[in-house]
């Protein structure tokens, strides 16, 4: 899988229960009717608006060591040092939802109408990392027959801005890949425009290669810890002896 | 009075259009307009408030409590004596220069007018002077500043260091994703804000 990819809206879309959830409401909450219909209108904008398109361009342990370069990490020590040399599977990647849908977010910010605004910034959101999470999986299956055998391919993407990696790479990562050609450009502070869209590098390996202690220096001020939730799906995953990974420590 | 119950508990639910037409049958039945804004619809905000930081409702239902609350205001907007609609105070907000991020700022502004203040909001991108003029022009009492990026992150320093320089006597508080209550100290704010909500808690501690 490589070049432009064309993913469908309605693929990407999340369900209510997980929109929800992302809001911080318990799992099976039943909204009551202002904000189901809430919850409707932003749906509905959300697939009027949204233009999908991404990009993959698969690269080699050397270039992918280029984008960390030594003004582009938080810290000396950053967690993809660990990772890069132990991965066997390297793409570049980046995605989005199009322009409209947020000029529709900021319109709706602009009238007035907030909830539909923030339903449907968060609906974009989470369909920007379904994006990268479908994407990872296809990877994973095409790559499959390459694994040696036995050892399970995991996919994982790697973002600009997170986990020590400066947002200022994402000047290397465009050149390398040139997602103008799908709509995406960069603010002169390294922010993609428009702004529902994602980039980064995708690494697969063995699943134990992507599980870090977040200890680093950065971590202190992180108050996302997606490293935390990507250990326990690494966890649950089967391993070669057909059981599970289980506690990695 | 019931009517004014009924406005408070429609603004609860979140239903505008509730909210509207006991509006409109309260200022029929000869209520004053400043017993409606404070029995039915900031005592109505107040619960939404309460039950908000108690997290036994969410963003989305504050949200959709505060446009009811407008459209109650808009009724009764004309009819209010000027200037008895008072504010607790002028909050300058804005994503600083480099950002573009603005849904946090936008639900800070949102949460601070339901709270009763008047925000003036400065959009994103916004420099150090535009705060700082903003300030001055409006006589604030607080500017706000948001930002997602940590590489924004020092224009809120330099803000802070400006509020300070010129003796402006305007508090400082800040958020975003990257922002931490660490760094809020570290370069001299005022406040750190967490979350929209736990916002609008701080500018009413720093205030006072």
């Amino acid at each position: 899988m490589s070049g432009i990819i064309q993913l469908s809206s309605t693929c990407l879309q999340p369900t209510p229960d997980i929109l929800l959830q992302s809001l911080g409401y318990p799992p099976h909450h039943h909204p009551a009717t202002p904000l189901q219909e809430t919850m409707d209108r932003a749906y509905r904008f959300y697939r009027e608006d949204t233009r999908p398109r991404g990009m993959i361009k698969k690269t080699d342990p050397g270039q992918a060591e280029q984008l960390f370069q030594i003004e582009d990490r938080e810290s000396s020590r950053i967690p993809l040092d660990r990772i890069i040399p132990r991965a066997r599977h390297f793409s570049l990647f980046a995605f989005t939802l199009g322009e409209p849908v947020s000029d529709r977010i900021n319109r709706l910010f602009e009238s007035g109408d907030s909830p539909t605004a923030t339903l449907l910034d968060r609906i974009a959101s989470l369909a920007c990392d379904r994006a990268g999470q479908i994407l990872s999986r296809r990877l994973e299956r095409e790559a499959g027959n390459d694994s040696p055998a036995g050892i399970p391919l995991r996919i994982l993407l790697y973002s600009p801005g997170y986990c020590g990696w400066k947002l200022s790479a994402q000047h290397r990562l465009f050149d390398r890949l040139k997602p103008e050609r799908i709509g995406i450009r960069l603010s002169e502070t390294c922010l993609m425009i428009p702004l529902k869209s994602i980039s980064g590098l995708f690494l697969g390996g063995d699943p134990r290669i992507h599980i870090f202690t977040p200890s680093y220096p950065f971590c202190k001020q992180c108050r996302d810890k997606t490293c935390l939730q990507r250990r326990q799906e690494m966890e649950r995953r089967p391993n070669h002896n057909g059981g599970f990974y289980g506690n990695l420590n | 009075m019931e009517i004014l119950t009924d406005i408070s508990r429609s603004l609860q639910k979140g239903d505008d259009t509730a909210v509207r037409t006991r509006t409109r049958q309260a200022l029929a039945e000869k209520i004053s307009p400043q017993t409606i804004l404070n029995q039915g619809l900031i005592a109505g905000m107040e619960v939404v408030g309460n039950r908000f930081r108690n997290h036994e409702i969410f963003l989305p239902d504050v949200l959709l409590a505060a446009r009811a609350m407008n459209s109650g205001v808009e009724e009764i907007k004309p009819l209010l004596i000027k200037g008895t609609l008072s504010s607790r105070g002028k909050v300058i907000i804005g994503t600083v220069q480099g950002d573009l991020h603005d849904i946090g700022k936008n639900l800070v502004g949102i949460m601070l007018k339901g709270a009763g203040f008047e925000v003036i909001d400065l959009g994103n991108d916004v420099s150090v002077d535009r705060f700082i003029q903003a300030a001055r022009n409006e006589k604030a009492a607080v500017i706000g500043m948001s930002a997602l990026l940590t590489t924004t992150m020092p224009v809120m320093k330099e803000v802070v260091q400006k509020v300070k320089e010129e003796n402006l006597g305007v508090k400082t508080i800040i958020g975003g994703a990257p922002v931490s209550e660490e760094y809020a100290r570290e370069i001299g704010a005022d406040a750190y804000g967490f979350d929209a909500g736990y916002a609008v808690e701080k500018i009413n501690q720093i205030i006072n």
